[in-house]
């Protein structure tokens, strides 16, 4: 049998976890970058149409500044309650798992605050009316290569194959402790994780808007397939996290532990630049000047999309980086309830390792 | 590779289909889109578009019934070589009295006479280029 705690972190891992409160500023920081006035755009305002100059108003100032002083308030408080919980000797399993809370509990702080900023701005601004033209461009001929399809199914297929590999080729075990097979609530876990972006995936090859994202059928895929790429990148690494310790146990790739771990911190690092260098280059390709041409009732709390005249699954966030789902669509609830089953599945999941 | 914009004004009296259909057959008509040109699929336009798929597919099918597309069923709508019937000359009073029509509807918008005169003069240039 092998300790649990040791599973969840080496014996280095106890200095990790200063770090992580540099996450939860990290965290905040970025939340300032995304609302900054340099990355709003197409003149939408905490997911409010506003008129031309009232960002860069006295009143439209004071909304961001209180906007900001929020989540960096909010921010110190969990901050401080972490390394105080820390201090008073939490073992690291119980660490990673406070951690996770309250970087939860941060986000919906920050989502309250961007909702109270949302209702500031439509009660002060005003809001305007949305454009009642609509564009949409024939490509005649190809609109995009056959390679850019191609490529589309593989990162679509490609975060299901392993866990679904994973069972194929080592079998399954039905013990959640021992890990020379992976368990079947483990491949289930990695499989409902790795559906998630490619079913968010597959709704932003074709299931999106092209002109929503780029003026060319081209252009608007490349984005599309950058911003899909970044997250899926992420999901896979969790993934290869729960399949990965069999081939610990089975010694295919790794000799022992610690040089998986070593393996899994690098992986961490390298992917951790490639999404940093995949944001840059999404905030440096959105187009910016277009207009987004549904009404603000659309948005629910200017962060939602929720439209059920619109047969676009998945559009941009209204003011920056990012994407919503269209909540008004069955399928789209499909997509959230597999992140929310697989969310509880890996509760439950390692709660039976601890 | 050509782009040609649709645009629907989701403020108009006049249905979206037929917004679709019209701007379709002016590309046909015009030489933009040509015998043999696929159309993208209904979905896809639908999308673009943020209408209902049945809206394109409605002006898909208009078209089909006046024989500009062939609309096959796996393959798509596709452009096809439409055989154009002799002209009635009992039309020509038709044409004008739309024509007026559309000028009086413009001028109600707040279009200047002048500026009407100068789109028509553009309009004829570019039909006796053709």
């Amino acid at each position: 049998m092998i300790n649990a705690d040791l599973l969840i972190s080496p014996t280095d891992m106890p200095a990790l976890f200063w770090l992580a409160a540099l996450v939860l500023v990290a965290q905040a920081a970025t939340w300032q970058w995304l609302t900054s006035q340099r990355q709003t755009r197409r003149g939408v305002f905490f997911g409010v149409r506003v008129q031309p100059g009232f960002i860069e108003s006295d009143q439209g100032r004071v909304i961001l500044r209180n906007f900001r002083l929020r989540i960096w308030i909010w921010t110190a408080i969990l901050t401080c309650l972490y390394t105080g919980m820390v201090l008073r000797g939490l073992s690291d399993l119980q660490a990673s798992y406070f951690l996770l809370a309250t970087m939860i509990v941060s986000l919906v702080g920050f989502q309250l605050s961007f909702w109270l900023a949302n209702r500031v701005t439509r009660f002060s601004a005003g809001t305007i009316d949305a454009p009642p033209v609509r564009t949409a461009s024939l490509f005649v001929g190809r609109e995009v290569s056959r390679l850019a399809v191609i490529l589309s199914w593989l990162s679509i297929l490609a975060p299901v194959s392993l866990p679904v590999a994973a069972a194929i080729l080592l079998g399954l075990n039905w013990s959640p402790t021992d890990y020379s097979k992976p368990d079947l609530l483990s491949i289930i876990f990695a499989t409902l994780v790795a559906l998630f972006p490619a079913m968010v995936q597959f709704a932003l090859y074709f299931r999106a808007r092209s002109k929503d994202w780029a003026p060319t059928a081209a252009a608007s895929w490349r984005y599309r397939f950058v911003l899909g790429a970044a997250q899926s990148v992420i999901f896979t690494l969790i993934v290869l996290d729960v399949c990965g310790l069999a081939l610990v146990r089975r010694s295919i790739l790794f000799s022992n532990m610690e040089s998986y771990f070593h393996f899994t911190d690098i992986a961490y690092i390298f992917l951790g630049g490639l999404i940093l260098a995949a944001f840059v280059w999404l905030k440096n390709n959105f187009m910016r000047g277009n207009v987004d041409p549904m009404p603000d009732h659309y948005w629910k709390w200017g962060w939602f999309y929720c439209n059920p005249d619109d047969s676009a699954l998945v559009v941009p966030q209204r003011s920056g980086l990012g994407y919503s789902l269209n909540y008004a669509k069955t399928p789209v609830w499909l997509i959230a309830a597999t992140i929310v089953i697989a969310a509880a599945l890996g509760l439950i999941h390692f709660a039976g390792i601890a | 590779m050509e782009r040609l914009d649709i645009c629907l004004d989701t403020a108009s009296e006049i249905p979206a289909y037929r917004q679709v259909a019209d701007q379709l057959r002016t590309f046909i008509v015009e030489g933009a889109l040509q015998p043999g040109d696929t159309l993208p699929p209904v979905r896809r336009l639908a999308i673009e578009l943020g209408v209902h798929f049945n809206t394109v597919a409605e002006s898909y099918r208009l078209l089909a019934e006046q024989s500009f597309l062939e609309i096959t069923r796996g393959h798509g709508a596709r452009v096809i070589e439409r055989a154009v019937p002799a002209f009635d000359p009992t039309g020509t009073e038709d044409f004008r009295r739309r024509l007026r029509q559309i000028i009086t509807e413009v001028r109600a918008r707040g279009m200047q006479t002048r500026q009407i005169a100068i789109e028509l003069r553009i309009t004829a240039a570019s039909l006796e280029e053709q």
